[in-house]
């Protein structure tokens, strides 16, 4: 039987930016089984039962060989503030992997991935489970403090970096970039994203043909498919971002076209 | 050993542990986290006649010690769940409860009709609807309106019926004794309490419904006081109890206050595997009471 609830130790919680917070769990071989990237961890805050919910937080990395669940976030509620304070050594009740993840068939070589803010989190897991595509990525940060990772992704990944204010390499928003590097004709295989929604309308506006993949955000509840309220408004639909998602063809996303 | 079998209304429960509807999908996405088999029952996501889209997000909201929700009763329609996903779901080895829900008594009629000649057990009436003939009135809040939905219903099920009573009311016995009236079978409370939430920053309500249904521990003393208002008000209906049950500690509890069996609802969002762990937690305590039947639980309030 497949098994996606369980209990794991916290390896390290350290800060890594302005508040975001990267976690290492430990993790099962049910788990690596079934990883994708893309998919996320739901996670009970510990010590903490008067909040009912669950955090969803992405899969940042996954480490085959040492089994470890790298998961970033940024500490913003009251939940994800009780997270980072959480120890090497504590426990955490979690259920992973959930949603449907990113997939990229064989034809798929130039992979663009293109993350704002906590949704470049993420965009990393592409290389650990496709580490021969030829990616190229766009990360927009809001300023110097906040960036994170950004020099993992030029270790795989012909990077692009933008920060709103310019306090850190390119002034303004990486989509922009990317229209630019389009409009040179460069054209990759598909496109995968994670940010904020107006992030998502302006790259809906240029990617054209192009196959592009968004992983979408919603408040949720159970992250298991049966409270249907974490829904976003997919093809016409109300669609579970917990099970049907996180991951839809941004075409078929109808309020980036609104 | 305790006897954990509890009786609704002529149907044998192997425990009085029920999932309540509209917080375990339609079972199947929970085969992943628990032996289905070990539910007392199992309570199927609100139907309607026609599919319905359910509310815009942001549908869901923490409080302090509750959730509050606004999904709008979001399902794909009855005829498209007969032909979709009762086939993969009517086998599970244990009661099937189907909720149904409507916005004219029409509508709950022809999903009862529906649903009456499949392998489903009880049906759970859903009178927290507002009557669109009728101003928009719930169901749940008039007496007249609700003995009317529940007779109607009762005609064309050819099975037994639940009534899930809404708290939204000043006196629950007196609806309590409407649906006795109009032949219901058994009794369930409570559903969620309408509530809101702001952000006092940006003045804006957290769901986009602006209000919405509150459930769990918060909510858990009112759904207490009701069952035992339901209870003391002798009908002769058994009584399934829920809000807020996150223990088994706390299903003992709504026994003793006068449920025959409980519905896990909040507690499931947080654990998915949690009904089955009540339903353990449970018989361990009635065990541990030297009872030789759970049942012998329901209604022992001491009050000397």
């Amino acid at each position: 039987m497949i098994k996606k609830h369980f209990t794991e130790q916290v390896l390290s919680n350290d800060l890594i930016a302005q508040n975001t917070y990267l976690m290492k769990l430990t993790c099962t071989e049910d788990f690596l089984r079934l990883y994708r990237p893309g998919q996320f961890a739901h996670i009970e805050i510990p010590h903490a039962k008067e909040l009912l919910l669950r955090r969803p937080i992405s899969i940042n990395y996954v480490d085959f060989e040492k089994k470890e669940v790298h998961l970033a976030y940024n500490a913003i509620g009251r939940g994800t503030r009780l997270l980072s304070l959480v120890r090497a050594g504590d426990t955490l009740d979690v259920l992973m992997p959930l949603g449907n993840g990113f997939q990229l068939t064989d034809g798929m070589k130039k992979v663009w991935l293109v993350g704002g803010g906590i949704g470049i989190a993420p965009l990393k897991s592409l290389y650990c489970k496709y580490p021969d595509r030829e990616y190229t990525a766009f990360l927009g940060y809001r300023n110097r403090e906040c960036v994170y990772q950004a020099h993992d992704f030029e270790g795989f990944a012909k990077t692009h970096i933008t920060t709103d204010d310019g306090s850190y390499c390119t002034r303004g928003f990486c989509t922009d970039v990317l229209h630019a590097e389009l409009a040179a004709n460069e054209t990759p295989d598909v496109i995968l994203a994670c940010g904020p929604h107006v992030f998502f309308k302006s790259l809906a506006g240029v990617v054209g043909d192009i196959p592009t993949f968004v992983s979408l955000e919603q408040h949720m509840g159970c992250g298991t498919g049966g409270c249907a309220t974490c829904v976003c408004k997919v093809g016409g639909q109300y669609r579970k971002v917990c099970l049907q998602g996180p991951v839809f063809d941004i075409r078929e996303v109808d309020s980036f076209y609104d | 050993m305790t006897d954990m079998r509890v009786n609704i209304a002529g149907v044998e429960l192997k425990n009085p542990i029920i999932t309540a509807s509209g917080t375990f999908g339609f079972a199947e996405e929970y085969g992943l986290y628990m032996d289905l088999s070990k539910l007392g029952a199992f309570t199927l996501k609100a139907l309607t006649r026609e599919p319905r889209m359910g509310n815009p997000p942001i549908r869901i909201a923490e409080t302090a010690s509750g959730v509050l929700n606004s999904v709008g009763l979001q399902n794909p329609g009855v005829d498209e769940f007969l032909r979709t996903i009762w086939p993969r779901v009517k086998g599970i080895d244990t009661v099937k409860i189907a909720n149904i829900a409507g916005a004219c008594v029409e509508d709950y009629v022809y999903v009862a009709e529906r649903l009456s000649g499949t392998e489903i057990d009880l049906f759970e009436v859903n009178v927290s609807c507002p009557n669109v003939k009728h101003g928009g009135v719930n169901f749940g809040t008039d007496e007249k309106t609700l003995r009317g939905v529940v007779e109607e219903v009762k005609k064309v099920s050819g099975k037994p019926i639940i009534v899930k009573l809404t708290p939204n009311v000043t006196h629950i016995a007196d609806m309590a004794k409407a649906a006795a009236d109009g032949g219901a079978d058994a009794l369930s409370l409570i559903n969620t309490i309408t509530g809101m939430s702001i952000h006092a920053v940006t003045r804006r309500p957290l769901l986009a419904n602006v209000t919405g249904g509150l459930s769990g521990p918060a909510v858990k003393p009112v759904a207490l006081r009701m069952v035992w208002e339901v209870y003391r008000a002798n009908l002769g209906l058994p009584i399934i109890g829920m809000g807020g049950i996150m223990t088994g500690a706390d299903a003992a509890e709504f026994m003793i206050a006068g449920a025959d069996a409980v519905m896990v609802g909040t507690a499931t969002m947080r654990n998915p595997s949690a009904a089955e762990e009540i339903g353990f937690e449970l018989e361990q305590f009635a065990q541990k009471a030297g009872l030789n039947r759970v049942s012998e639980l329901t209604g022992s309030l001491n009050i000397e």
